[in-house]
Order: structure tokens, then C-alpha cells, then sequence
């Protein structure tokens, strides 16, 4: 009944279609135009900024989530980066690079707080062809590209805050547009510390898909696992997470004592501490594992 | 001056300043999402759709003629294919076939075989009534009616829905004559 599209061909499914290589262009006037339609609908909607900007940034975190999707399988062999560096630099520079063009212009961290980091940009593609009225004040059209931005992280399991602002720049007549990412607290928290030190660890195939299906938002809906091995073949939510982990640091401390030299006390003793017994973990919150 | 020559939508294309077609794309998805959720009423949507369209014509065509050095047409027939070659590969990359003329050349099928908008789209049940590229019909009844055609749009045929092409029927409704917009004593 619902045909995907293509080169005059038919597909049953959105999903026979093989996937584009991602090169075809259309003309900057016509995103333009559009991108100048998707704003002015919006105005129509609200009455304030701060809403306006919040339904663009909702408009771009649709089209963020996608982009991440799109371009892990497309480019990463259905891998995410599951490091807080990693996925600023993918953000920076092969999102950018895919969306914009080119890679965005600076990276930097917050020098106030550590989990604030700033992707700036001279002039951001949706804001070239954009004047902001007076009476609209701080209002920024970039809105739409922090909600890409936000999208993209979400989606890989690093929720953000995520705003742009304009910040003037000497001897330039436009000012540049800052797009400013505060990651959630639980990013810092034990969960995602931990899933990344096992990340670093990396010898067991299965805590990568493991750390996969974890970081991505499925562990939130309770979703089947498969690990590779397929002694789960129909896992429920963290019970089974937990189970893995227990048998990960198992063979973790029984076999891996070497490589533990590379990682922080703190993960060491807090896997020593967890593989010690299953029990235990089991008396983890559950309110650690959610957001 | 001499006029220039009219340049192929090939030529204006590669000139043009592009960008990623999935940027476009998902961007218009993530514009009729949200129409969906506003305006809940699919035949709404389909005509805010066809009104962002049409804003979109009466400021298109301008770059339009800018860009592409055409000049006036000499009837309707060669307009379509004037949108067809040269509109639709100067916006979107891609161009559009001309067919089924009636007899008295004022109506005629646009057929698009590739259509970026459409990409990583499919239509869920709830949404079976949805012209999805409706904003194309409104983009060319804009640009038309600035270059004084009333014209009508509408699709005939649509791949998400189950059809096997995109088919535009374009209808001249009435060929405006031009008029200046102010009086002489003013």
C-alpha cells in the first residue's frame, strides 16, 4: 500500500529503498526559502521568542535525530561514537561537514563549567539570509541548528541543553553564531561513566553492542536485546543489562587485570565491587539507569 | 544592451550556491510534522502546504528570471517546459517531463520522476490523505501569478500514495493582462 520513492522505480517499503549516497544537492535559495517559510509559519504560532525558538529548535531536533541515524549507518557502520569527545567532534565535524558543507568553524570548552562546550560558526547557513527585526530582540534563527545539535546528541545518549546566541565579533559587520551545549547531569553520572570505561576496555564483542543498545535509547523502552553470544534471546530492560555487565566484569577481574593500570581507581573499585556479586548489582536504583 | 541568452537549468545550477539535498529533505519533513501536530486536520495541512508554496513562488520567480535570463514566454506551452527544464533543475537538481496536453494547449502533466523532497518519506495510515509535496503546486501557482498567469495545480499522481510517478496537472486558468500598479495622477 505505501510506496517509497525513487528513480522511477516502486518500492513497497521505505525501507527496500537502498540508502542515497548522500551527494545530491538542491539549490541554497530553495532551502532558504523554505527554512524562511518554516520560521514564518512559526511565528504565527506563538507570542513570544522564547517559544518561537523553541518550536525551530524542535523542528531541527527532528531533523538532528535522523541526521545521527542516517549517518552512523550510513558512514559509521551502524556504530556511535559512545565518548563525550568523540560525539562533539562527530557533531563538529561530519554532521557540519553533511549538513553545512563544511566543518564548523571552533570546538571549544566552556571556561566557566566544565560541562559546557561551544560550537561557533561565522556565518551559520541558516541565519546567512536572515535579519532579525529590532523589536524581536536576542531572537536567534540558529535555534534551528542547536536543535539539530541537541537532536544528534539525544539521540546518542548524551542529553544537552542546547542554545545559540549571537556574539559580536570586531571588525565583522554580522555577529557570529554560538551554538552553547550544557550536557545533562546524569552524562557525568555513573552510568554513562561506567559505559564508557567499559568502552575502554573493549574486549568483550558484546559489551560494544551491548554499550550500543544502552547509550541509544532503547534501554529506556525495554526493547530486546541480542547479544552475540545469544544467551539472551529476549531481553527486558535493565535486568538483563545488569546480567551482562555482572558477566562482563566477571571475566573482567578474572582475566583483564592488566589493563586495569589505564583506568581510574575509582572504576577499578567500582568494578571489583560490582563483579563481586550479582546481588548487588541488582540492588542498583533503577533511578540510575533512567534520565 | 542586448538581451542575454536564456541559460539551460544545467548552466544556472552548477552557478548557483547548493546545498545538501538531505538537509532540505528532512528539514520539509520536520515542517509538515509539524503542521501535522499543529493543524491535526490533514486537508489543513495540505492547504497551509499549498500557501507556504505559493509564499514561496512570488519571491522564487524573481530569482528566477534573475538567474536565468529567460524572457517572456510566447504561449503556455513553452512556460511549462520553461518550469520544467529550467525551474525545477535551478531550485531542486532535478527536471520535470511535459506531457498529456489538451487540445487547446491551456493544461498539461508535469511528471517528476526523482523528487527530493520525498526522500526517507513514507505515509503512515493516519495520514493517507496527505498531498505531501503539496508546497511544489503552491511554489508553481506563485511564481506563475507574478508572471500574470492564474493558474491551477494539483496532483494526479503521487508515489506515496501507491502511484507509479509524480504527476502535476498544470491548468491556465486565465492569462492576466499586465497593468501598471499605479494610476497616471498619482
Amino acid at each position: 500500500m505505501i510506496v517509497g520513492a525513487g528513480k522511477g522505480k516502486q518500492y513497497s517499503n521505505v525501507l527496500e529503498k537502498p540508502l542515497s549516497k548522500g551527494k545530491q544537492e538542491v539549490s541554497l535559495s530553495a532551502f532558504a526559502l523554505l527554512f524562511s517559510e518554516l520560521v514564518q509559519y512559526n511565528q504565527t504560532q506563538v507570542d513570544n521568542i522564547a517559544e518561537l525558538e523553541r518550536r525551530l529548535e524542535d523542528a531541527g531536533y527532528a531533523v538532528g535525530a535522523r541526521v545521527l541515524e542516517l549517518l552512523c549507518h550510513r558512514d559509521k557502520g551502524n556504530r556511535r561514537e559512545t565518548r563525550l569527545l568523540g560525539i562533539l567532534s562527530f557533531v563538529h565535524s561530519t554532521v557540519w561537514k553533511v549538513l553545512f558543507g563544511k566543518v564548523a568553524d571552533s570546538l571549544e570548552k566552556g571556561t566557566e563549567h566544565e560541562d559546557e562546550y561551544m560550537i561557533s560558526e561565522k556565518e551559520l547557513l541558516v541565519n546567512r539570509f536572515i535579519s532579525v527585526p529590532k523589536d524581536m530582540g536576542t531572537f536567534n534563527c540558529g535555534a534551528f541548528a542547536a536543535g539539530i545539535v541537541k537532536g544528534v546528541l539525544d539521540g546518542a545518549g548524551f542529553p544537552a541543553v542546547v542554545t545559540a546566541h549571537f556574539v559580536p565579533v570586531e571588525g565583522q559587520l554580522r555577529p557570529r553564531t554560538t551554538i552553547l551545549i550544557k550536557f545533562a547531569e546524569e552524562v557525568k553520572s555513573f552510568v554513562i561513566f561506567f559505559l564508557n570505561v567499559l568502552c575502554n576496555l573493549n574486549w568483550v564483542v558484546f559489551s560494544h553492542q551491548l554499550l550500543q543498545a544502552a547509550v541509544s535509547n532503547e534501554y529506556r523502552s525495554s526493547k530486546c536485546f541480542l547479544s552475540s553470544n545469544g544467551y539472551f534471546e529476549e531481553k527486558r530492560g535493565w535486568d538483563n543489562v545488569r546480567l551482562s555487565f555482572f558477566i562482563i566484569f566477571l571475566k573482567t577481574s578474572w582475566h583483564e587485570e592488566r589493563r586495569y593500570s589505564k583506568i581510574g581507581t575509582f572504576s577499578l573499585l567500582s568494578i571489583l565491587t560490582v563483579s563481586s556479586t550479582y546481588q548487588l548489582l541488582h540492588m542498583l536504583p533503577i533511578n540510575f539507569c533512567t534520565r | 544592451m542586448a538581451p542575454l541568452a536564456p541559460r539551460s537549468g544545467d548552466a544556472v545550477f552548477a552557478n548557483v550556491e547548493r546545498v545538501n539535498a538531505e538537509l532540505f529533505t528532512l528539514t520539509y519533513g520536520a515542517i509538515v510534522r509539524q503542521l501535522l501536530t499543529d493543524l491535526e486536520e490533514v486537508d489543513e495541512v495540505n492547504k497551509q502546504l499549498d500557501l507556504m508554496g505559493y509564499n514561496i513562488g512570488i519571491r522564487l520567480v524573481d530569482e528566477f528570471l534573475a538567474k536565468s535570463n529567460v524572457s517572456r514566454c510566447v504561449n503556455f506551452k513553452e512556460t511549462a517546459e520553461v518550469i520544467a527544464k529550467v525551474g525545477f533543475k535551478m531550485f531542486l537538481g532535478v527536471t520535470a517531463s511535459v506531457t498529456n496536453w489538451d487540445v487547446d494547449g491551456t493544461s498539461c502533466s508535469l511528471i517528476l520522476e526523482d523528487n527530493p523532497l520525498v526522500d526517507f518519506v513514507e505515509l503512515p495510515d493516519t495520514c493517507q490523505g496527505l498531498y505531501y509535496c503539496n508546497i511544489l503546486s503552491g511554489v508553481i501557482r506563485g511564481a506563475l501569478e507574478m508572471v500574470s498567469m492564474k493558474t491551477e495545480v494539483t496532483w494526479l499522481r503521487d508515489m506515496l500514495r501507491g502511484d507509479d510517478a509524480y504527476e502535476l496537472r498544470l491548468k491556465l486558468l486565465k492569462q492576466v493582462p499586465e497593468e501598471y500598479p499605479y494610476k497616471d495622477d498619482e
